[in-house]
C-alpha cells in the first residue's frame, strides 16, 4: 500500500492514562461526537489532612461517522491525552460501527509518530 | 460507471459508479490521479459493483441517490464515503441534510473521514471485493 | 440607502435608469429584535464600477414586498430563495416553485428563531449531568460562585440558545 504521510489526520489515538475525564474535548467538539463517562474516587494519602478526589475514566468513545477531523479536541486537551495518527483503514460494515471505545482508541497509540 | 483495477491488489476489478455529491468526490479523483485505482478493460464479471456516495446528501437530492442505486444492476454494494454521507457529519444539525445516506439506500461499507484519504477508499473497495 | 418598502420597485427602477443595470446581490437579514426583515439589494453600474446598495425593512409577521422580476428577470431566483429562507412573499413574482428546500419543510431556516431540531433534541454529551461526576479537575478546589454563573455556562452547549433547551427530563 502507498505510503501515507505520517502527519496525516487519519484517526485520533487516546492515552487513557493521561486522560483526566475533564470533559474539555467533549464540550469543544463541534459535532458532539465524543462521549466520556467517569466517576470520582476518594483517595486518602497517609499524612494528608483531608482526602483527595480523583476522576476515574470509565468510558471514552469517538463516533468516527460523525467526526469532522477538525482536531480541536487534540488541540484543547490540557493533558496530552489525544494524538493524531495516520491510520486510515477502519471502514465499518454496519451503522454505528464507527463508534470506537476506549480500548480501540488506545490501540491506535503505537501508530502515532514521534510521541 | 467505470471499471477499475486496484493497483496494489491486481486481482480485484471493480465497477464503480461515483456519486460525487460534495468535496469528498475530490478524494475519489485523487485515488485515480495518484494511480491507486487504474482504469481497466470492461471484460467479464467484476469483483464488485459499487455505488460510491461521496459527499453531502440533502433531502432534496435523496430521491436521485435512490434512483442511481436502483439503476445499478445486481449484485451491487453501496459505499458511504465520508462523514456527510455516513451521518450528516459537520451538517449533523442541518435543516436540509439527510442524516446519513443509509436512510435512503442500504449501505455495505461506511468509510470514516472528513474527507477520508484516497487510501481509505482503496481499503474499503478491497474489503467489499473480499466479502462479495 | 434605506428606502420605504412602498417605494421599493420605483426606486430600483430609477437606479436602473441611472445606469445601475447589473444585479449583484439580493438577499435578506432577519432582525427579530426590531420585528423586521431587511431586504438588501446591491446594483452595479458597469461603466464606472460604481455600486449602489438599497435596503428596505418590512414587517416580520407578514413580510411582503414588490417583486423586481420585471426589472431583472434573474431576481426571480433570489426572491424564491428569500421566500424559502425567510418567508417573504414577493408580489408579482409568478414563479411559485420551491428553489432549494424540500417542499414540506415547514420552516424558514434563515429566520433566527428557527430551531435546528436535531441540535435541540440531541443530548449534549458535554452536559454536566451526562457523565457521572464530570467535575473538571481542580473544580473541587474552587468554591462555587454565589451567582452560579459558571455552572450555567458550562451546562449550555455551544450554538444552542437557552430557549431551545428541552425541559428537564423531557
Amino acid at each position: 500500500m502507498t505510503q501515507v504521510p505520517e502527519q496525516a489526520r487519519g484517526v485520533i489515538a487516546l492515552d487513557p492514562v493521561a486522560c483526566t475525564s475533564c470533559m474539555i474535548c467533549v464540550r469543544e467538539c463541534p459535532d458532539w461526537c465524543i462521549e466520556i463517562d467517569s466517576h470520582t474516587e476518594e483517595v486518602t494519602e497517609p499524612g494528608a489532612r483531608r482526602p483527595r478526589f480523583v476522576a476515574v475514566l470509565d468510558r471514552f468513545a469517538i463516533d468516527w461517522g460523525l467526526c469532522m477531523y477538525c482536531g480541536i479536541c487534540v488541540e484543547v486537551c490540557p493533558f496530552d491525552a489525544l494524538f493524531w495518527s495516520p491510520e486510515h483503514d477502519y471502514p465499518a460494515s454496519e451503522p454505528g460501527g464507527l463508534v470506537q471505545e476506549t480500548q480501540r482508541l488506545a490501540d491506535w497509540l503505537p501508530s502515532v509518530p514521534q510521541r | 460507471m467505470s471499471v477499475y483495477a486496484v493497483a496494489d491488489a491486481p486481482g480485484i476489478r471493480v465497477h464503480v459508479a461515483d456519486l460525487g455529491m460534495a468535496c469528498c468526490a475530490v478524494e475519489f479523483a485523487a485515488a485515480l490521479g495518484r494511480g491507486l485505482l487504474v482504469e481497466a478493460p470492461d471484460d467479464g464479471e467484476p469483483s464488485a459493483r459499487v455505488l460510491v456516495v461521496s459527499g453531502t446528501v440533502t433531502d432534496v437530492l435523496a430521491p436521485s441517490v435512490l434512483a442511481a442505486w436502483e439503476a445499478l444492476p445486481a449484485p451491487k454494494a453501496a459505499m458511504s464515503f465520508g462523514a456527510c454521507s455516513n451521518t450528516g457529519g459537520p451538517y449533523w444539525d442541518s435543516y436540509s441534510v439527510t442524516k446519513g445516506v443509509d436512510q435512503v439506500i442500504p449501505v455495505h461499507s461506511y468509510v470514516p473521514g472528513c474527507p477520508p484519504r484516497p487510501e481509505a477508499l482503496i481499503d474499503a473497495i478491497v474489503e467489499l471485493a473480499a466479502s462479495a | 440607502m434605506n428606502i420605504d418598502a412602498g417605494a421599493w420597485s420605483s426606486t430600483v427602477a430609477d437606479r436602473v435608469a441611472d445606469g445601475f443595470v447589473y444585479l449583484d446581490l439580493l438577499t435578506a437579514v432577519d432582525r427579530p429584535g426590531d420585528g423586521s426583515i431587511e431586504i438588501v439589494l446591491v446594483l452595479l453600474r458597469l461603466d464606472d464600477a460604481a455600486a449602489c446598495t438599497l435596503t428596505t425593512s418590512i414587517g416580520r409577521a407578514e413580510p411582503r414586498l414588490a417583486s423586481l422580476v420585471t426589472l431583472f428577470p434573474a431576481a426571480s431566483w433570489h426572491e424564491r430563495e428569500i421566500r424559502e429562507m425567510f418567508g417573504v412573499e414577493f408580489a408579482g413574482n409568478p414563479d411559485s416553485r420551491p428553489l432549494l428546500l424540500s417542499p414540506g419543510l415547514g420552516v424558514h431556516p434563515l429566520r433566527k428563531d428557527t430551531v435546528l431540531v436535531t441540535r435541540a433534541v440531541t443530548v449534549w454529551p458535554g452536559a454536566p449531568d451526562r457523565s457521572g461526576s464530570a467535575a473538571p479537575p481542580g473544580a473541587q478546589d474552587d468554591e462555587p460562585t454565589s451567582s452560579g454563573r459558571r455552572s450555567r455556562r458550562a451546562s449550555l452547549p455551544p450554538g444552542v440558545p437557552a430557549d431551545w433547551l428541552r425541559e428537564e427530563g423531557s
